[in-house]
């Protein structure tokens, strides 16, 4: 814990360093966060166009906005608000069917994580994904994937903790239920 | 046992999942458990999927983070260059505020009235107007909108 804040410390300085971010720290940054940003954002946008120049985008706003990062709160949450924030506002210009309709019918092209699942297991377990809903897929993967707690999280959605929680809840329900479809359909591995 | 009991033990294998289970919710649900083959059945797929979430992957571009770190040394070099600039428009700023103080101080005390009326119409008013219109896209500026993933 006591390493974290350090950590947490040492971003902050550096970001919000007289003169202009720290760029090798940012480089140091990009190394570190580069896959967890791309899969969150895939798992967002439900695709990978344009994920790679909203990536970038998005490390362009932390060197620019570094002397906003509130330091009471871990890197990746801002780092990943930043990112959704970049991402709605795409969404906003360009909708993608499958996010602006969610009850609307699932889209027949499987989705990046399933084109590149190495078992059936994990197939079947990212087409149950995709048939969620998409803020409650969100925040189950960034309970359960990124490992954030409910107030980070809350943080980047812009929501209060108890609609982050009922969200959680509603999306362990229906990826069960969705679960069970698929094996009951496929079969168990 | 009745439907309540299977979808109580269901939400509550949810907070157990999500570590929000208080200790009396842990020990009602093993309780239950320890009676219900499809409440385990439930909880082990529910585990095996939030375990299979960190396996899902994908094959990231290996040269995007390079493409990244040259952009922001582009833009780093560019955010250097704004700053310069800007620290040359403050600097010439405020001398020209100077100048104009000692100006005006000059014009008011060393000139007859006419000379002042001039200075105000022709200098210092045009002077307000242009920094009002150099400031107001600032100041009036729209506050950021709320996002929302699904509108």
């Amino acid at each position: 814990m006591a390493a974290e804040t350090e950590e947490t410390a040492r971003i902050a300085q550096g970001l919000r360093r007289r003169g202009g971010a720290d760029v090798a720290l940012l480089n140091r940054l990009v190394e570190r966060y580069q896959a967890r940003l791309v899969r969150y954002l895939v798992h967002l946008l439900g695709r990978r166009e344009h994920v790679e120049d909203l990536v970038q985008e998005t490390w362009l706003r932390v060197l620019e906005r570094g002397r906003q990062y509130d330091s009471r709160l871990r890197f990746e949450p801002w780092l990943f608000a930043i990112a959704r924030n970049l991402a709605l506002d795409f969404l906003r210009r360009k909708p993608v069917p499958a996010l602006a309709a969610p009850d609307g019918p699932v889209s027949p092209d499987p989705s990046p994580f399933e084109a590149t699942a190495k078992t059936e297991e994990a197939a079947r377990l990212a087409r149950s994904l995709a048939a969620l809903e998409p803020l409650t897929r969100e925040a189950l993967l960034l309970r359960f994937q990124e490992e954030m707690s409910l107030l980070e999280i809350a943080c980047i959605v812009e929501a209060p903790v108890s609609t982050v929680s009922s969200r959680i809840y509603r999306g362990l329900a229906a990826l069960r239920t969705q679960l069970e479809k698929e094996e009951n359909e496929h079969g168990r591995p | 046992m009745n439907m309540d009991a299977h979808e109580k033990a269901r939400s509550w294998i949810d907070r157990r999942l999500a570590a929000e289970a208080t200790d009396e919710e842990n020990r009602l649900l093993d309780e239950h458990l320890a009676v219900c083959a499809a409440c385990r059945l439930s909880l082990e797929r529910s585990l095996r999927a939030l375990r299979g979430l960190g396996e899902l992957t994908l094959d990231v571009d290996p040269g995007l983070t390079a493409r990244v770190q040259a952009a922001i040394a582009r833009r780093a070099r560019d955010l250097e260059r704004r700053r310069a600039h800007r620290r040359r428009m403050i600097l010439g700023l405020a001398a020209a505020l100077l100048l104009t103080a000692a100006g005006s101080f000059a014009v008011w005390t060393l000139t007859p009235p006419a000379w002042t009326a001039g200075v105000v119409i022709f200098w210092t008013i045009p002077s307000l107007c242009a920094a009002l219109g150099l400031l107001a896209p600032h100041l009036l500026a729209p506050p950021p909108r709320k996002r929302e993933l699904v509108s």
